[in-house]
């Protein structure tokens, strides 16, 4: 994938992010993030420095976006490092893939486990950082729970989609 | 020494992550340590724009609700100016030489509770984006230092007390509302002047705490709260909300009170930015 196209999507999924979803205000409980979608399709073969830099530039757009920095910064960051350990993983030769993660490229249980666990550690750290407090803990777990199954039903209808055109 | 080299470019990427998480955290506490938003000066313009341009589109569905509210506004102007009217010209009867001070009569109609003979100006504004559902929240305006807006502004809607402005760029600023952890607002219950604190917790954006409430002092369901005018920032008698729960529990020593906040951020559309005139001079002798 050309970095035009990427950034393309990036920009995509940024408008639908900040236009549309950050608008939601669903119970002021559920606030997905189908941004993370972006990490996703970095291009593997890249040195991981790299994906992290790349990560932390991410989240820092989504953090200009909150008001309230750092926060976007280091759940992306976890994301795009944990991103080719896990895939490391799931196939024989990481260092011959090329390309963003897909449901093609790693298969469906693959990716769905990997999307999972991306999901959930990245919306854990958003959602503590913001709260920055254990006080109202089930307040905080509920959020993380009820905004990554969205974000996970979004990003998985997005990645089918896109493997469908 | 090399087995150290060796160490450190073999966990290199878990090193990486580790400092790339304490830049991150870092920007967290600088960031929320009372909301100067290093990055949004810079990014106001840019993030700005685009909220702008996302509230443009989006108050074409709103027009509808706004027309109704605009109206109702009209309405009740109307009937105050009317009410004004009668009062200036009884006082007039009455006697002549009363006031000897010129002001205008009415400073801010759409803020009826602020009394003409303040030292406030107004800045109107209208909200471009906000957020409800975090635990610091935030309202953009689209007023900035090019409209005269400068921090620690405090800003006010047609219901009440609405928040402080935390960052301000050419054309947009950035106000930390009441339902944001970090503002503590200075409030009293107006009854009987008692002087306190609110603060609110998320979730629940309709309610705030009031705090530091002796269990000597009489407060009541119903009372009303409203800023103590302990600060440069809200002039006094600003309403707040109102007492819709208290406590006491056997030994302690101060109320747990619920207060029903005055403004409901979700349908706040317009606001008026606070501006105190002898600001300069206060600031000069404190």
């Amino acid at each position: 994938m050309n970095w035009l196209k990427y950034i393309g999507i990036f920009v995509m999924l940024l408008f639908l992010q900040v236009f549309l979803l950050d608008n939601l205000h669903w119970l002021g409980l559920v606030h997905p993030f189908i941004y993370l979608w972006a990490i996703l399709m970095l291009p593997i073969e890249l040195p991981r420095w790299l994906q992290m830099f790349i990560g932390a530039a991410i989240g820092m757009v989504m953090d200009l976006f909150t008001h309230a920095p750092g926060i976007h910064m280091a759940g992306c960051v976890m994301a795009a490092y944990l991103r080719p350990l896990m895939v490391a993983g799931y196939v024989q030769d990481i260092d011959r893939m090329k390309g963003a993660i897909t449901i093609t490229a790693i298969g469906m249980g693959n990716y769905l486990r990997l999307l999972a666990v991306l999901v959930v550690v990245h919306h854990t750290i958003v959602f503590m950082l913001e709260a920055f407090t254990f006080s109202h803990f089930g307040f905080t777990l509920l959020q993380i729970i009820l905004s990554s199954l969205f974000s996970y039903a979004l990003i998985l209808m997005f990645e089918y989609l896109r493997k469908n055109t | 020494m090399r087995n150290l080299l060796q160490l450190i470019l073999r966990y290199s990427n878990f090193l990486l992550l580790l400092g790339l998480e304490v830049v991150a955290f870092v920007f967290v506490l600088r960031g929320n340590k009372y909301q100067q938003v290093a990055a949004a000066g810079a990014a106001n313009v840019v993030t700005g724009s685009i909220q702008l341009m996302s509230d443009n589109i989006a108050s074409y569905f709103r027009l509808r609700a706004d027309n109704a509210q605009l109206l109702e506004e009209n309405a009740r102007l109307n009937a105050e100016i009317l009410e004004l009217l009668n009062g200036q010209t009884r006082k007039r009867d009455v006697n002549d030489t009363l006031s000897t001070r010129n002001r205008e009569p009415l400073s801010s109609q759409e803020a009826p509770y602020i009394r003409a003979d303040l030292d406030y100006s107004f800045i109107p504004a209208r909200v471009i984006a906000f957020s409800e559902d975090r635990h610091h929240n935030y309202i953009t305006l689209n007023k900035g230092s090019r409209d005269g807006v400068t921090p620690d502004m405090g800003v006010i809607g047609k219901d009440g007390i609405v928040g402080v402005v935390q960052s301000v760029s050419t054309h947009f600023s950035v106000v930390a509302p009441v339902i944001h952890e970090g503002i503590f607002i200075s409030a009293m219950i107006r009854k009987n002047d008692y002087m306190a604190t609110l603060h609110w917790h998320a979730p629940n954006t309709r309610r705030a705490a009031l705090e530091d409430v002796a269990r000597h002092v009489d407060v009541q369901l119903g009372d009303t709260i409203v800023t103590s005018g302990m600060s440069a920032i809200f002039p006094a008698d600003v309403p707040v909300g109102i007492v819709s729960d208290v406590s006491l529990g056997e030994g302690d020593s101060y109320y747990d009170i619920d207060v029903a906040l005055a403004t409901d951020f979700n349908s706040l559309r317009t606001v008026h930015i606070l501006n105190y005139t002898h600001r300069a001079e206060l600031d000069s002798i404190q």
